[in-house]
């Protein structure tokens, strides 16, 4: 009766522990109160979106921030934008040591996904890049460079050095804000670093002070492959046909294009990353899960063959170990259950796949900009669209994508449990 | 008996234990604090709080002590803004945080030392001249002047980082320079200036590595 009562109680706690979603991956409650007063200075079309900051926490906080400081950007809400963006960088700047949630993260028992997301290191620079690029919107170049600066940093962890602060897109971007500040010296060697990093790519001409830039594509999508779901691995982001584009200044009657040359990739940047140190932890918990699942069902067989012939040889004692010896091995199943080695595949999911720009010497005022995103066999991806360009200071900025921000789903992939 | 079976299945997961594998700094470190001074919870590698007060008192400490600007014979007229206070460092920075801490540390030791210019206000200052000039109100107790004061000197600036990382261990280390210097706005001269450095290192946990 004993015994029927522990193998009971193994088996609950092998089938409690495989549980698939943890208790962090849910969302909280907030008091409508609470919830009203944080939306109140948010654009209403954005308000089923910032609800999920506060609904899924810190854990959350920096990839909705970047999410949404996103589509607040889009949709002209620059304030959002930007106090987003600064709320993402301010956790992402902060160094997480001695982190309770970054320590679960490492245990066995719970999913890499348990600790505050700060990204990837493709995903934290691009968080800097958009802050930089709300920067030179309102002429702040000595912060529009710093961003760039900062975003090229987060490119450093790379596991082969050909592959670490390789960000073309930032260098350019740091050139750009230099260019707008006067320093053209400055300027020239960060285009040239630029070029180091795509040598295809044509640096502007001293007289340029208007900046095009047209993303394209969808995210790359972070997928967990292995035996367990332990390894990170990157797919290109699909759903898209434009690989290019091209804007049609007019002014004064007359017009002119410019195709966008291609700076940047996500995907490729993405990719070339390497292995994360934090994999080395992530394979010890596969490796123990996989060690413990089959040592449970060695003993689980050697148990039961070994009950088998006590019972028909009449030996009690027999099959009182083969039995202890299925209870041993329901309880390295249940631990096996319990290792959760799931890589966090969170993942910002309203990035481009690839970054173009365009410079020009500003035509005469006023003059408006159009964009044409192209195939790759050149036929046109969609209707021509208008292009808001900006001027502050000594340069002006127009922005685009061939994907609405906004197109993306209130939660991100992997962010919450889906029960 | 239970207490054998409990030995067994804790050296079944003990064993398993086993084939986690070593990596390196695996806690992650600490910020290190390489300059005496404190910081709060939340920390960085950057320019903080601590260090805007830290420097702002020392440059206004040693500006002070500076003859030209503190006990000249007529008190010089200065402008300290961030308008030539120059960031070039990978850190956003609200660079006023520097320099408005230095004007009203300044302004309330010098006690009349030095006569301080809101070149930062200028066009609030000129609407209200124009206001005064086209009768819209009246002058006010203190009279009228011909202009705006002009200045004799002007803080100047620049903040410069450098930055290192160990892929390896996950270390980054900034060295932060901020360099002040008074300018004499009409020969150029710098009358006066002062430097204030340090570096942090810190490795986040290798978790985000």
């Amino acid at each position: 009766m004993k015994l029927h009562r522990w193998l009971l109680g193994a088996s609950v706690l092998a089938l409690g522990a495989c549980s698939t979603i943890q208790s962090h991956e849910t969302v909280v409650e907030v008091k409508p109160e609470v919830m009203n007063a944080y939306l109140s200075d948010k654009p209403a079309s954005l308000h089923p979106y910032y609800e999920r900051v506060l609904l899924e926490g810190e854990r959350n906080a920096v990839l909705n921030h970047m999410r949404f400081g996103l589509a607040a950007y889009e949709v002209g809400a620059f304030d959002t934008a930007e106090a987003s963006f600064d709320e993402a960088l301010l956790r992402i700047e902060a160094i997480y040591a001695d982190n309770e949630k970054a320590e679960a993260a490492r245990s066995l028992w719970t999913k890499e996904n348990i600790k505050d997301f700060k990204g990837e290191p493709y995903e934290r620079v691009m968080a800097y890049y958009y802050r930089g690029l709300l920067y030179l919107r309102e002429g702040d170049y000595e912060n529009a460079r710093a961003s760039f600066k900062g975003g090229m940093l987060q490119d450093t962890w790379a596991e082969e050095e050909k592959y670490q602060a390789d960000f073309a897109l930032m260098a350019f971007l740091e050139g750009w804000s230099s260019r707008c500040l006067g320093k053209e010296s400055a300027a020239q060697e960060s285009f040239n670093e630029a070029k180091q990093h795509r040598a295809a790519f044509d640096p502007p001409p001293p007289d340029h002070n208007v900046l095009l830039i047209a993303e394209i594509g969808t995210s790359p999508v972070k997928v967990a492959r292995g035996d367990f779901n332990e390894r990170l691995e990157y797919e290109r982001g699909q759903n898209f046909s434009e690989s290019g584009a091209t804007f049609r200044i007019t002014s004064r009657g007359k017009t002119q294009t410019i195709d966008a040359q291609l700076l940047e990739g996500l995907y490729w940047q993405a990719s070339t990353r390497g292995g994360r140190q934090v994999q080395a932890i992530l394979d010890g918990k596969a490796q123990f899960k996989d060690a413990t699942d089959t040592a449970g069902e060695v003993a689980m067989t050697a148990g039961t063959s070994l009950m088998t012939t006590g019972v028909y040889s009449n030996s009690n004692d027999t099959a009182m170990a083969g039995a202890a010896m299925i209870f041993v091995g329901l309880i390295a199943k249940g631990i096996a259950a319990a290792t959760r080695p799931e890589a966090d595949i969170r993942y910002w999911d309203n990035l481009p796949d690839t970054v173009h720009v365009a410079t020009m010497k500003a035509p005469a005022a006023p003059y408006s900009v159009d964009v044409q995103f192209k195939n790759a066999d050149g036929s046109n991806a969609g209707p021509e669209r208008k292009v808001e360009v900006t001027q502050a200071g000594a340069c002006s900025i127009g922005w685009t994508r061939s994907h609405a921000a906004t197109s993306i789903d209130v939660s991100a992939p992997g962010a919450v449990a889906q029960r | 008996m239970r207490i054998r079976l409990w030995l067994v299945a804790a050296a079944v997961a003990v064993a398993a234990c086993q084939t986690t594998s070593p990596t390196l700094n695996t806690a992650g470190s600490p910020t290190v604090e390489l300059d005496p001074a404190t910081r709060g919870p939340v920390a960085g590698v950057g320019i903080e709080g601590q260090d805007i007060i830290s420097m702002t008192d020392r440059m206004m400490r040693d500006m002070l002590t500076e003859p030209r600007l503190a006990a000249a014979e007529r008190p010089p007229q200065v402008i300290i803004d961030s308008a030539y206070f120059e960031n070039e460092s990978s850190q956003r920075l609200n660079k006023n945080a520097i320099t408005d801490r230095l004007r009203v540390g300044l302004n309330r030791a010098a006690k009349g030392k030095m006569i301080f210019i809101a070149r930062h206000q200028a066009a609030m200052v000129a609407q209200e001249r124009e206001l005064k000039r086209s009768g819209v109100v009246d002058r006010g107790t203190t009279g009228l002047t011909r202009a705006q004061a002009g200045a004799d000197y002007r803080l100047g600036g620049r903040i410069v980082s450098i930055d290192s990382r160990d892929p390896r261990s996950g270390m980054i280390q900034r060295y932060n320079q901020i360099t002040f210097e008074m300018i004499d706005l009409e020969r150029g001269e710098i009358v006066w200036s002062g430097i204030y450095e340090f570096s942090r290192a810190a490795a986040d946990d290798i978790v985000y590595r």
